[in-house]
């Protein structure tokens, strides 16, 4: 092969790299900056954050990692959004995180369920050997969503007053976002209070700050909940821009 | 040389030969003895005595027989007075001789020493009537219980060749006569500086002493009444009678060295009865705290430790009733040791019971006894240092595990039910049973100690074998020498609950 072919091929070539570059340039612009396999690397990223944390500090006194141990980790996580929940499931499901007892918490404070996904229903707990571990409260949280819309759709259905509903629903805190969503866009309007309980402000900052300020299961209470909703909160606007998020969680159902 | 001269001459030395020959005849019969030698004059006569081995209780020459039991004990004057028996009865004497030394410290006693002191006749122990710390108390004979009040400390005073004998839980107070030169004064204790508060300690051979009191000339001594072998029999003074056993005691040091370490940490359970004493070893000079834990009672019944600390020769450094100036049934004492050997004492406050069993610990406060942290480099004690008193590393930094799934046995796996928060005790009491535990009024040496207040738990530690071993959040796992390991104000504070399958 002589140096002019070669050069033929090389500005063949030439063209052919540079669209495979922009093509992939593009691609990555306009591929959701939440997707599942970037959550996936986000959480990843969160639990190497901590494990190398804990090689300078001191890591945690508290039976479960709180907040005030983990508040820049946990705004990360915040920043994911509810549609990080599903991965964060899986992270303890296949043990692919160290820090399995932070990603329960995380989940716990993103869903903020007012009674624990029925846990403290009547004080009875599960003679279940694992209960009380990482991989039981994910169990627990797979069966809360797996009655959840035959249970929502009850509720809604139901002779119950709107008060009442929003009530009802409201043990399954996040969790019940996607259902709820879908209600609305077929008319409920009166669930838009309900997202605004969970929600409380359009700043995903505001949210993590008042979830921050909960001590206590009865702060997720419908009562204390509804004093620290924005008065301006917008629900049909705050599902718009989440629906990503929204639509993420949807797929554990 | 004239004749009378030699004559005189001669005389006075027959008479110095015989007195001489005299004198070693006296003395062969007494090759045995050894002490005082010198001369006395006795009452019923105005002649001197020649007596011997007077600075113990021996015998008396008196002429060509020997009286048993002298005592040469006081002085009058230039005088030095004796006692002794003879048939029928008692006679005195004194001697001018200055070779009389005052009465040395009594052998097998030793000056400062902390006793329990045992009645030969009935076993039973002199002890301070229901721990009563003010003048006139009773004292009288007890069962052994091993409380101050049955301790004495034994002072000896050389300028006098006395003891100033003290009880252990009212320093201050002297074992007393209520009285003076008679029959049947009681004995008390008493803070005045008396001979009646004095003591010639005297020993008998075979361990066992009597106590002379000065007050009767150390004539009479210390007597449990009626030779009684009852609790609560009282005690006085009477003359002493060699031929009974019940004015003559036995004197036990007050240690008892039941466990040694060997280093600066020390660990004991106190069980019921007996054992209710540990030795320890301070290796370097710190700050330690020695506290009694739990007291391990039936359901219902309060229990009430009071804590000593002492040198291993029986000397007494100080006690503890209550934690704080609050009353607490539990004990404390925070002080600044030595190197040497200690040991604690813990026992039952009166008019409770007459046993206690309890935990109690002895540990080193602010020491780095290990690296605690996933960063070997990085010495955590300052977080440690408001948490818990004293901590051993036995396992690594790890976030595997919680103190909760460390309690019930897991360490591959995280257990919280109540991942929002802590729980309540009531939730904890449901969780527990869910699991097949029970909940039980008390601490027992195997059994999960949940910590916290009823209206917040946030902590497990797993007792066994009254060692208590918890996982600290992500921290190590460590073990307390006493499941009261954490300061009540801390993250953690105090047990809250007990947990046993």
């Amino acid at each position: 092969m002589n140096i002019t072919t070669l050069k033929k091929i090389g500005i063949l070539f030439i063209p052919i790299i540079a669209i495979s570059v922009l093509l992939v340039l593009v691609l990555s612009l306009i591929s959701p900056k939440t997707s599942a396999e970037q959550i996936k690397k986000e959480i990843i990223k969160i639990d190497n954050l901590i494990t190398n944390k804990a090689t300078i500090d001191p890591g945690f006194k508290s039976s479960y990692p709180t907040i005030e141990d983990y508040e820049v980790e946990f705004k990360e996580i915040f920043q994911l959004g509810i549609g990080a929940i599903p991965q964060l499931m899986e992270s303890i499901e296949n043990k692919t995180v160290k820090n399995q007892a932070f990603n329960i918490s995380a989940i716990w404070y993103l869903i903020s369920a007012e009674d624990a996904l029925g846990r403290y229903n009547g004080g009875e707990y599960s003679k279940d050997p694992d209960s009380g571990r990482p991989i039981y409260f994910v169990k627990i949280i797979r069966e809360k969503i797996a009655e959840l819309p035959t249970e929502i759709e009850k509720i809604a259905t139901s002779d119950m007053t709107t008060e009442e509903k929003i009530k009802a629903v409201n043990k399954y805190g996040m969790l019940a976002m996607p259902i709820i969503a879908d209600r609305i866009d077929a008319g409920e309007k009166y669930w838009e209070e309900y997202v605004a309980l969970q929600v409380f402000d359009s700043s995903i900052e505001k949210r993590f700050e008042i979830i921050k300020s909960f001590k206590t299961l009865e702060d997720l209470s419908v009562k204390s909940k509804k004093n620290k909703v924005s008065k301006d909160f917008d629900a049909k606007e705050w599902l718009k821009k989440n629906n990503e998020d929204i639509m993420l969680l949807k797929k554990i159902y | 040389m004239k004749k009378s001269i030699v004559k005189k001459f001669s005389f006075v030395i027959s008479f110095v030969f015989v007195l001489i020959l005299l004198t070693s005849i006296i003395n062969f019969g007494a090759l045995a003895h050894t002490g005082f030698s010198g001369y006395v004059s006795v009452n019923s006569s105005s002649s001197y005595r020649y007596v011997y081995n007077c600075a113990s209780t021996s015998s008396l020459y008196i002429g060509a027989v020997w009286e048993e039991y002298v005592d040469v004990f006081w002085k009058e004057g230039s005088f030095y007075y004796i006692e002794y028996a003879i048939t029928g009865g008692y006679k005195r004497g004194y001697t001018q001789k200055t070779n009389i030394n005052k009465t040395p410290q009594t052998s097998g006693i030793l000056n400062n020493g902390i006793y329990y002191i045992k009645n030969v006749k009935s076993g039973k122990y002199l002890d301070v009537a229901w721990r009563g710390t003010s003048n006139g108390t009773n004292v009288w004979q007890w069962g052994f219980h091993g409380g101050t009040n049955q301790q004495w400390k034994v002072e000896y005073i050389s300028s006098e060749g006395l003891y100033k004998i003290h009880p252990q839980h009212a320093t201050s107070m002297n074992l007393h006569v209520n009285g003076t030169f008679s029959e049947a004064s009681n004995v008390d204790i008493n803070n005045e500086n008396t001979l009646s508060s004095k003591w010639n300690i005297v020993s008998l051979g075979s361990g066992e002493y009597k106590l002379m009191s000065a007050c009767s000339e150390r004539t009479m001594a210390m007597a449990v009444v009626g030779a009684s072998n009852d609790a609560g029999a009282d005690v006085k003074q009477y003359y002493y009678t060699p031929t009974t056993d019940n004015d003559e005691w036995v004197f036990e040091t007050v240690v008892n060295l039941t466990k040694d370490y060997g280093s600066s940490e020390a660990r004991g359970e106190v069980l019921t009865g007996s054992n209710l004493k540990m030795g320890f070893t301070v290796n370097s000079t710190a700050t330690y705290i020695i506290e009694t834990a739990q007291p391990n009672a039936p359901n219902g019944v309060v229990r009430d430790t009071i804590l000593e600390l002492c040198y291993l020769n029986g000397n007494y450094i100080t006690s503890n009733d209550d934690i704080n100036s609050n009353y607490t049934y539990y004990s404390r004492i925070t002080i600044t040791l030595n190197p040497g050997l200690y040991f604690v004492k813990v026992y039952e406050y009166p008019n409770k019971f007459t046993d206690v069993a309890c935990y109690f610990s002895v540990y080193r406060q602010g020491s780095l006894i290990g690296t605690v942290s996933k960063n070997s480099n990085y010495p955590l004690m300052e977080d440690y240092s408001n948490l818990t008193y004293d901590f051993k590393k036995i396992g690594n930094y790890t976030d595997t595990y919680n103190c909760l799934a460390y309690a019930l046995g897991i360490t591959n796996d995280w257990v919280w039910e109540w991942w929002w928060g802590n729980p309540t005790l009531a939730q904890v009491d449901s969780y527990m049973s869910s699991q097949g535990y029970t909940k039980i009024p008390y601490i027992t040496s195997n059994c999960v100690v949940a910590y916290g207040t009823e209206a917040s738990v946030g902590h497990f530690s797993k007792n066994s074998s009254g060692i208590a071993t918890a996982k600290l959040g992500s921290y190590e796992l460590v073990e307390h020498i006493s499941a009261y390991a954490y300061y009540s104000q801390s993250t953690y504070g105090n047990p809250i609950a007990y947990y046993t399958k």
